[in-house]
C-alpha cells in the first residue's frame, strides 16, 4: 500500500520522512553525522594528546582544564573519547563492509539460483550460527592475537552469513514477483536479472539491517576490547576505555560511565536510524 | 521486523538431511518420534562440525603447535618431545582430532598449561557460578520480559505501550556489559548496596553477589523477549477465535490466559533459543566486569594466557550447551504446536 503512494511522491521526499513519524531518522542519523565529524576532525578539536601521560594529574574529577577529567595515567579522558570515536567507528565500519561485499553477493547467488549453492552458503551459515555469539569471536581472537584488526575479522566472520541470510530471505521473496518472470520471459540472462533488477529492489532491506549491524557490530568489538581482545592499550578506543577505567573503577568511575555513555549513544542512534530505514525501505514488511 | 532481523539460530538445511535419515528408521512412522529424531540426527552434526572447526582453530594459529602447546613455558628439547608424544603431534591430523574428540566424550579435554590441572577439573570448579548466574538471569528475563510485553499487547497504542516500547528500544540499545558497568558504578561503587567483586561464599550471600550480574544480563534480554512476546501476543489477539471467546462471554482474564498465550508462544518460544545464545555472551562479559569465578571469565583468562586446551573446553562446552538448548527448544514447539511435529508447518 505504501508502495504505490511512494511511487507517485519525488525520489527526495520519499528519502527524507518529515519529522513526526520520522524523528528517529533525524534524531540517529545527525548524532551519527556528528560522530564522524568528530573522528574525522579528532586533531583539531582534543584539547591534548591523547597519550600525554601526566602523572601529578591522574584520576582528576570534571575542571576547566579536563572538561571529563583524567585517567590513571592523567590522560585527558575528553581527548581520548575524540580520539577513540576513530577505531570506535572503523572497526564496524570494515566488519559491515565486509558483510556486505561477502554476504550479499553469496546471499543473492543462494537465493536467486537455489540448488546446491544455497545449500553450500546455508550450511556454511549453519555452522556459523551454531556457535554463540561472540564465542567464535573469541576463539578466533585466541588463535591468532588479540588486537584490533584480529578482533575486526573475527566479527566480520559471524556477520557476513547473517548479512547473507538476510539478502537470501529478502531475495526469494522479491523473486516471487512477477516482473522477475517478466525478465526471465524477455530472454534476460540471469546476471541481468540478479543484478539488474532484484539487486536493486531488495538494496533497501539490505541498507536498513547493516545499519543495525553497524550498532551491534559497534557493541561487539567493544566487548571484546573491553575483554582485552581489541584494541590494545595505549590505543584510544571506547572499549579499551572501559576496560582501562574497569581496573580504577574503586578510586573513579569517570572513565567507564563516559565511555559507557559514549558506545550506548552511538549504538542508540544506529537502532534508531536502521528501525527507521527498515520501516521506510523494506518491502517485505 | 521480524522478517529482516534475523534470528541466529542452529539448524535450517541440515535439518532436511537429518529428517532423510530419520525416515528410514525404525519406529519411524509416528511423526512425534520422527521430529524428535532428526531434530536429534540435525543437532549432533551441528556439534560434530563445530567441534572440528574448534579443534582446528589451534592448528591455525600463528607458529607451530608445540609453541602454542608451551603457552609460555621455555621450549626446552625435551618438554617439546614430550608435547609432541603427548599430543600425538607427529600423527596425521584427523587422527589428532579423532583422539582429542574420544579424550571429550570421556570427559578429557586434556591438561591446563596455568592451572597445572585437567581442563575437566578447573571447568568443574567453575561451572557453578556460571550456571547459577545463567537461572538466575534467565528466570528474570522471563517474568519481566514476558509480562512487560503481554501488558504492552494488551494496552495496544495506549499510553503503557508507549511507554513499554519506548523502554525496550533504550534497553534493547544497551548490551549487557554497558548495564552491568552502569549498575556496578551505581549501585556497587556510589550507593554500597551490592558487592562489586566475587562471587561470595554460598546460600543468600551467593544469591546477594549474583544479584548485580544477573540483573545485568538480563537487561538486553527482556528488550529482546517483550520485543516478541507484544508482536506475537499482537499478532494472535487480532485472530478469530478472541471474537467468539469474546462473543461466549469468556472473562478477559480466561481469554488471554487460556487462548492467546498458549497461541502466542511458538515465537517467544523461538527467540529464547536466540537469547541462551546471548546468555552465554552475555555471562562472558559480565561475569569478567564483576569479577565472577565462572566459566566465562575462564575463557577469557585463557585467551590472555594462550591456554588452549582450556579455550578448546569452555568453548566446547558453550556451543554444546546452545545447540543442546535450541533442541529442547525445538521438541518443545512439537509439544506447544501439534502441527509442527507432523510437519503441516515448519517451525
Amino acid at each position: 500500500m505504501t508502495v504505490a503512494a511512494e511511487a507517485v511522491l519525488p525520489r527526495a521526499r520519499r528519502w527524507l520522512p518529515r519529522l513526526p513519524g520520522a524523528w528517529g531518522f533525524y534524531i540517529g542519523g545527525s548524532i551519527i553525522l556528528a560522530l564522524v565529524i568528530v573522528a574525522a576532525a579528532a586533531p583539531l578539536i582534543a584539547p591534548y594528546n591523547p597519550n600525554a601521560v601526566d602523572l601529578t594529574h591522574t584520576l582528576s574529577g570534571f575542571s576547566s582544564q579536563h572538561l571529563l577529567g583524567t585517567d590513571a595515567a592523567g590522560r585527558d579522558i575528553l581527548s581520548r573519547l575524540i580520539y577513540g570515536t576513530r577505531l570506535s567507528l572503523l572497526g564496524p565500519l570494515a566488519v559491515v563492509a565486509t558483510s556486505v561485499i561477502v554476504g550479499v553477493p553469496a546471499g543473492l547467488v543462494a537465493g536467486y539460483r537455489g540448488g546446491w549453492v544455497d545449500t553450500v552458503v546455508s550450511r556454511i551459515g549453519d555452522i556459523v550460527f551454531g556457535f554463540p555469539p561472540l564465542l567464535l569471536a573469541i576463539v578466533i581472537v585466541a588463535t591468532f592475537g588479540a588486537g584490533f584488526w584480529t578482533a575486526t575479522v573475527a566479527i566480520a566472520i559471524t556477520y557476513i552469513p547473517l548479512q547473507a541470510r538476510v539478502a537470501r530471505g529478502v531475495v526469494l521473496v522479491e523473486c516471487r514477483n512477477a516482473y522477475v518472470d517478466a525478465c526471465k520471459m524477455q530472454g534476460f540472462s540471469a546476471r541481468r536479472t540478479a543484478l539488474g533488477h532484484v539487486l536493486p529492489n531488495v538494496a533497501g532491506t539490505i541498507t536498513a539491517q547493516s545499519t543495525l549491524n553497524f550498532g551491534y557490530a559497534l557493541l561487539d568489538l567493544a566487548g571484546l576490547a573491553f575483554l582485552g581482545l581489541g584494541v590494545q592499550p595505549p590505543t584510544p578506543d571506547w572499549g579499551e576505555m572501559l576496560s582501562d577505567g574497569r581496573q580504577n573503577i574503586l578510586f573513579s568511575v569517570n572513565e567507564v560511565v563516559i565511555a559507557s555513555i559514549a558506545i550506548a549513544v552511538a549504538v542508540i542512534a544506529f537502532n534508531l536510524l536502521g528501525d527507521s530505514l527498515v520501516r521506510r525501505l523494506s518491502r517485505t514488511r | 521486523m521480524a522478517s529482516t532481523v534475523q534470528a541466529r539460530r542452529p539448524g535450517g538445511p541440515v535439518r532436511q538431511v537429518a529428517g532423510t535419515i530419520a525416515a528410514r528408521l525404525p519406529l519411524s512412522s509416528h511423526p512425534t518420534v520422527r521430529y524428535a529424531v532428526s531434530r536429534l540426527l540435525a543437532s549432533i552434526g551441528l556439534l560434530f562440525v563445530a567441534s572440528i572447526v574448534i579443534f582446528l582453530l589451534e592448528h591455525l594459529a600463528p607458529g607451530s603447535p608445540e609453541s602454542v602447546l608451551l603457552g609460555g613455558r621455555p621450549a626446552t628439547p625435551q618438554l617439546l618431545a614430550a608435547i609432541r608424544r603427548e599430543y600425538h603431534l607427529d600423527a596425521p591430523l584427523w587422527t589428532q582430532y579423532w583422539d582429542w574428540l574420544t579424550g571429550v566424550l570421556h570427559g578429557n579435554f586434556g591438561q591446563s598449561i596455568t592451572y597445572k590441572a585437567s581442563v575437566s577439573s578447573v571447568i568443574g570448579s567453575r561451572i557453578g557460578a556460571t550456571l547459577e548466574l545463567g537461572v538466575y538471569a534467565a528466570l528474570i528475563t522471563t517474568v519481566i520480559g514476558v509480562t512487560l510485553g503481554a501488558v504492552a499487547a494488551l494496552r495496544s497504542g495506549r499510553f503503557t505501550d508507549t511507554a513499554i516500547s519506548t523502554l525496550v528500544v533504550v534497553l534493547s540499545s544497551i548490551s549487557g556489559y554497558v548495564s552491568a558497568i552502569v549498575l556496578l558504578v551505581i549501585f556497587g561503587v556510589k550507593l554500597g548496596w551490592f558487592p562489586i567483586l566475587g562471587t561470595g561464599t554460598s546460600g543468600t550471600d551467593r544469591l546477594y553477589h549474583l544479584t548485580l550480574p544477573a540483573i545485568a544480563l538480563a537487561i538486553s534480554l527482556i528488550a529482546l523477549i517483550a520485543r516478541t512476546t507484544r508482536a506475537s501476543v499482537g499478532r494472535t489477539l487480532d485472530v478469530e477465535f478472541v471474537d467468539t471467546a469474546r462473543s461466549r462471554g469468556l472473562s478477559e482474564r480466561r481469554i488471554f490466559v487460556k487462548h492467546v498465550f498458549r497461541n502466542s508462544l511458538i515465537p517467544i518460544l523461538t527467540v529464547s533459543g536466540l537469547a541462551v545464545g546471548y546468555l552465554i555472551s552475555g555471562a562472558v562479559l559480565v561475569e569478567y566486569t564483576f569479577g565472577l569465578n565462572g566459566l566465562g571469565s575462564l575463557l577469557v583468562q585463557a585467551v590472555e594466557a594462550k591456554d588452549y586446551a582450556v579455550v578448546q573446553g569452555v568453548a566446547l562446552l558453550f556451543t554444546a550447551v546452545f545447540i543442546a538448548v535450541n533442541l529442547i527448544i525445538d521438541l518443545l514447539y512439537g509439544l506447544v504446536d501439534p502441527r509442527v511435529r507432523i510437519g503441516e508447518v515448519a517451525a
